[in-house]
C-alpha cells in the first residue's frame, strides 16, 4: 500500500461517499478467520476446521463509522513462502499484485490466542511487509481453560501493531476491531524488523531465526499458569487415531452419513417429487393441451424436478461434512485413512470425496477442494463418478426387481440384495483401480507426505453449519440446475419432434411417437452399436436419454412401455420387461444376463450432465476443463461398454443367456 | 503436558532402559512420551519447508504424543500428524522422558 492509499483511507473516514476501505483477513488454517469474517460482515461464508478448506476468494462488506469497508477473506496459510497456491494468492493480494484485487488499505492478521507461538510465524512475515496492520487475537476465551495468560499491551509493544482481543464465535470485540481498522488506515506505517543477531539467511535458517525471535516474544508476553496434563482432545485422539479403532470409528461414522443420506433424505425427496407433480398437474389443468404445455410439464418441470429431487441428499451430505470438518474430526479421518489410500497414490483426504460419491458425484467433486496436491485432486475427481451414486439406484432397482429372483442365499441374504451390493462393490473396486492407474500414468507424481495439523476438537455452531450447507446447495442449484434444465428441454425437443401423424395419447401411440422422433431415430441409428451388448433400440433410446441423468432411463422405459408416465410404477414396468418378446424369435427380449450387463453398463458409464459440468468447472474450466471432462466421459464409456460386452458374451459362452 | 500419557503407556524408567538410542535417531523410532530435539531434515525440500513453517526445524523441541498409526507430535502446543515415511527422514536427539 502506498501513502496515498492510506490517505485515501483517511479521507474515506471523513467522507462516506468515498471508495470503500479495503481490508483483507489473513491467518493460519483453523484460526477462526472465516468465523471472524462472518462476524465482521454478517455475510454467510464457509468455515471449517480442516486445514486449507478456504480455497476460494470470499468477499463481504460492512459499514463502519468511517464508511463502507470491503473485506476479502484470504485462504488459510501457515506462511507466505508462496509454495502452495493458497500461499501464493495470499502473498499476491497482500503485495497488491493479485489480478482483479485492488491494493489493500489495512491487513487484519487473525491469530489464534491458544496457539500464539505457531500463529505468530505468519504474523511476523505479514508485519515485515510494512502494511498498515491490525492483529485480531482470536479465541481469548479459551485461554483460561488452557491455563494461559497473554499480556496484550506487551504484545502490542513487541509487534509494533495494534492487537485487539476478540471472540469471533460470539462476536465479542468485533466493534473494537472495526474501530481499530478504521484508525489503522490513517496511522503511520511501521515495518517490523526481527531483532536477531543472525543475519537473514536462506529459507532453512529463516524458520529457525523467526521462531527464536517469537520464542523471546512469547517469554515476555505469555504466562503459563500451570502445565496442562493431557488435554481432552488428546484423550479423544488416543481412541480416534487408534490403529484398529480409528478406521472402525471412521467407517461407522461414514455408515451413519450414508444411512442418513438414503433414509433421511427419502421423505424430503418424496415431498419435492410430490410438489413437482402437483405443479405439473396444476399447469396441465390451467393450460390447454399443446406443444407449450408439453414443453412446460414434460420438458421444464420434468428436468427441474429430476435435479431438485437430489437436493435433500446434497444438503444432508454437506451438513455432515461440515459437522465433521468444524468439529476437527475431518483432519483425523484423513490421517487415519491415509495408510489405506497411499498405495493407490491417493491422499487420506481423497477418501471423503470417494465415499460422498455414493450419494452424488456432484458434491463429491466439489469436496475434492480440500486436497492440495493438484494431481491427487485430479485423480480423485476422475474416479469419483465410478462410485455408484443414488441416481443409479432407480436403474438397479428396476432391473433387479425385473430379472433377479427374490430367493434367499445361504438362508440369510436375498439374492436381489446381494446383486445390488455387487454393483456397489464393482464400482468401488473400479474407482480404486482407476485411481491407481491414473496416478501411475497420466497423473504421475510423488504422493505428498501427510503433514497435517490436528486442530483441537470443538463444538460446531449450528448456524455456521446450516449456512455452509446452504452455500453448497445454492452452488449446486446454480451450476448443475441450469445445465440439466437446458439439456432436459433439448431432450424433450428430440423426443417430441418430428411429430408422428397419430394424435392419440395411448401407450401405443406414445411408443410410435418416440420411435418417430429424432431421439427414436437416434435409438435406431445406434442399435447396431448396442446390439453386441444384447440391447434393442428401446434400450438404446433410454440410454441416450439417460446421458443427461441416469434416472431418466426408468422414466424413458416407462414412456416406451406406456407404464406409469413418471416411472414410479416400477413393479408394472418390471412385469412388462419380463413379458417383452422378440418379434422375430418369440423368445424373451430381456434376459437376466442382459439385465446384469445393463446394470454393469450403468455402474461404469458417466451418464450425468451435472457431473460433467462439475468436472469441467473443477478441473480448470475452459479448454483444459473440457479436456478432462471429455477424458472422464470417454474412459468410463469404454469401461462400461467393455464390461457389458464381457458380461453378455461371457454369459452366453457359459450358457447363461437363455430366456424363457 | 505428556505426563498422563507417559504414566499410562511407558513408565519413564522402564522406557529409558528399553529405548537404547542415546544419540541421533529417526523421529519414527522415538517412543511415546519422549521429547526430542530436531537435528536434521532429510526429506523433500517442499516437505522440509512445510515442516519448518509448522515449527519442526533444526533445533526445535518436539514431544512424541503417539506413534501407533503415523506419528503425532506436540509442537509448541499444537498437534501435528505425520506419516511414518516422513518421520523416518527427520533425525532427532531424544531428550529425557
Amino acid at each position: 500500500m502506498t501513502a496515498s492509499a492510506a490517505l485515501a483511507g483517511a479521507a474515506g473516514a471523513a467522507e462516506p461517499a468515498a471508495r470503500p476501505l479495503r481490508i483483507a483477513l489473513v491467518g493460519n488454517p483453523n484460526c477462526g478467520k472465516s468465523t471472524l469474517f462472518n462476524a465482521l460482515t454478517g455475510r454467510r461464508q464457509r468455515v471449517a476446521n480442516f486445514p486449507g478448506v478456504t480455497v476460494e476468494r470470499a468477499e463481504g462488506e460492512y459499514r463502519s463509522g468511517a464508511g463502507a469497508v470491503s473485506v476479502i477473506d484470504l485462504p488459510g496459510t501457515y506462511s507466505l513462502s508462496a509454495e502452495s497456491p493458497d500461499e501464493a494468492i495470499a502473498l499476491d493480494v497482500l503485495l497488491g499484485r493479485a489480478e482483479g484485487v485492488p491494493p489493500l488499505d489495512v491487513v487484519v492478521i487473525v491469530v489464534d490466542a491458544e496457539n500464539l507461538e505457531r500463529n505468530l510465524f505468519l504474523a511476523t512475515e505479514v508485519l515485515e511487509l510494512g502494511r498498515p496492520t491490525v492483529i485480531a487475537l482470536n479465541r481469548v476465551d479459551r485461554l483460561e481453560r488452557a491455563g494461559l495468560q497473554i499480556d496484550v499491551v506487551e504484545l502490542i509493544h513487541e509487534l509494533g501493531a495494534v492487537v485487539v482481543p476478540v471472540v469471533a464465535t460470539r462476536g465479542e470485540g468485533v466493534d473494537r476491531l472495526r474501530h481499530a481498522i478504521d484508525r489503522a488506515a490513517s496511522l503511520p506505517r511501521a515495518t517490523l524488523r526481527l531483532a536477531d543477531d543472525d543475519a537473514a539467511g536462506d529459507d532453512d535458517h529463516d524458520a529457525h531465526r523467526r521462531y527464536r525471535w517469537i520464542s523471546r516474544v512469547i517469554d515476555r508476553t505469555v504466562t503459563r499458569r500451570e502445565r496442562r496434563t493431557q488435554s481432552l482432545s488428546d484423550r479423544v485422539d488416543a481412541v480416534v487415531l487408534h490403529r484398529v479403532w480409528g478406521p472402525i470409528i471412521f467407517l461407522a461414522l461414514m455408515l451413519v452419513v450414508f444411512q442418513a443420506m438414503f433414509s433421511w433424505a427419502q421423505p424430503l425427496a418424496n415431498g419435492i417429487q410430490a410438489l413437482v407433480a402437483l405443479t405439473a398437474t396444476g399447469v396441465r389443468a390451467a393450460l390447454p393441451p399443446g406443444e407449450f404445455r408439453s414443453l412446460l410439464v414434460d420438458g421444464a418441470l420434468g428436468g427441474v424436478g429430476s435435479v431438485l429431487v437430489f437436493l435433500p441428499q446434497i444438503a444432508i451430505l454437506f451438513l455432515f461434512i461440515g459437522l465433521l470438518e468444524d468439529s476437527g474430526y475431518m483432519a483425523r479421518a484423513a490421517f487415519v485413512m491415509d495408510r489405506y489410500m497411499r498405495p493407490l497414490g491417493l491422499h487420506g483426504k481423497s477418501f471423503i470425496p470417494l465415499i460422498s460419491g455414493y450419494a452424488c458425484a456432484v458434491p463429491a467433486i466439489m469436496s475434492t477442494r480440500t486436497i492440495q496436491q493438484p494431481k491427487e485432486r485430479l485423480a480423485t475427481i476422475m474416479v469419483v463418478p465410478l462410485m455408484s451414486c443414488s441416481a443409479r439406484l432407480p436403474v438397479y432397482t428396476l432391473l433387479v426387481a425385473a430379472f433377479v429372483p427374490a430367493v434367499t442365499v445361504g438362508g440369510l441374504f436375498s439374492l436381489q440384495g446381494l446383486t445390488m451390493l455387487g454393483m456397489y462393490l464393482m464400482g468401488t473396486v473400479a474407482a480404486l483401480l482407476a485411481a491407481a492407474v491414473f496416478r501411475r500414468t497420466l497423473l504421475r507424481s510423488e504422493t505428498r507426505a501427510l503433514i497435517i495439523e490436528l486442530p483441537a476438537y470443538s463444538l460446531p455452531s449450528p448456524r455456521v453449519l446450516f449456512n455452509s450447507a446452504w452455500q453448497r446447495v445454492r452452488l449446486f442449484l446454480r451450476r448443475a440446475g441450469t445445465v440439466i434444465f437446458a439439456i432436459s428441454i433439448l431432450l424433450w425437443g428430440l423426443a417430441s419432434y418430428p411429430r408422428s401423424s397419430t394424435a392419440s395419447s395411448s401407450p401405443a401411440a406414445q411408443e410410435q411417437q418416440l420411435s418417430h422422433s429424432a431421439l427414436g431415430r437416434l435409438g435406431h441409428a445406434i442399435e447396431p452399436a448396442v446390439r453386441p451388448l444384447g440391447y434393442d433400440w428401446k434400450i438404446g433410446v433410454s440410454m441416450i436419454a439417460s446421458f443427461a441423468a441416469r434416472e431418466v432411463f426408468v422414466s424413458t422405459m416407462g414412456t416406451i412401455y406406456g407404464v406409469g408416465h413418471d416411472g414410479d410404477d416400477t413393479h408394472a414396468l418390471a412385469q412388462r420387461l419380463r413379458d417383452e418378446r422378440d418379434p422375430a424369435t418369440g423368445r424373451a427380449m430381456y434376459t437376466p444376463l442382459i439385465a446384469v450387463g445393463l446394470m454393469a453398463f450403468y455402474v461404469f458409464a458417466l451418464m450425468c450432465t451435472s457431473t460433467l459440468t462439475m468436472t469441467h468447472k473443477e478441473t480448470g474450466g475452459g479448454w483444459q476443463g473440457a479436456r478432462w471432462a471429455a477424458l472422464q466421459f470417454t474412459y468410463m464409456l469404454v469401461l462400461a461398454y467393455g464390461m457389458a460386452f464381457l458380461i453378455y458374451h461371457g454369459g452366453l459362452a457359459l450358457g447363461l443367456g437363455g430366456g424363457a | 503436558m505428556l505426563k498422563f500419557l507417559r504414566r499410562r503407556r511407558h513408565s519413564p524408567s522402564s522406557a529409558s532402559i528399553r529405548f537404547s538410542c542415546p544419540d541421533d535417531c529417526p523421529l519414527a523410532s522415538c517412543p511415546i512420551g519422549f521429547c526430542a530435539l530436531v537435528v536434521g531434515l532429510s526429506c523433500h525440500a517442499d516437505e522440509a519447508r512445510r515442516l519448518r513453517t509448522l515449527g519442526v526445524f533444526e533445533g526445535a523441541r518436539v514431544g512424541i504424543v503417539d506413534t501407533r498409526s503415523g506419528i503425532l507430535l506436540d509442537v509448541r502446543g499444537s498437534r501435528l500428524a505425520l506419516d511414518v515415511k516422513v518421520a523416518r527422514t527427520i533425525r532427532v536427539r531424544p531428550l529425557a522422558a
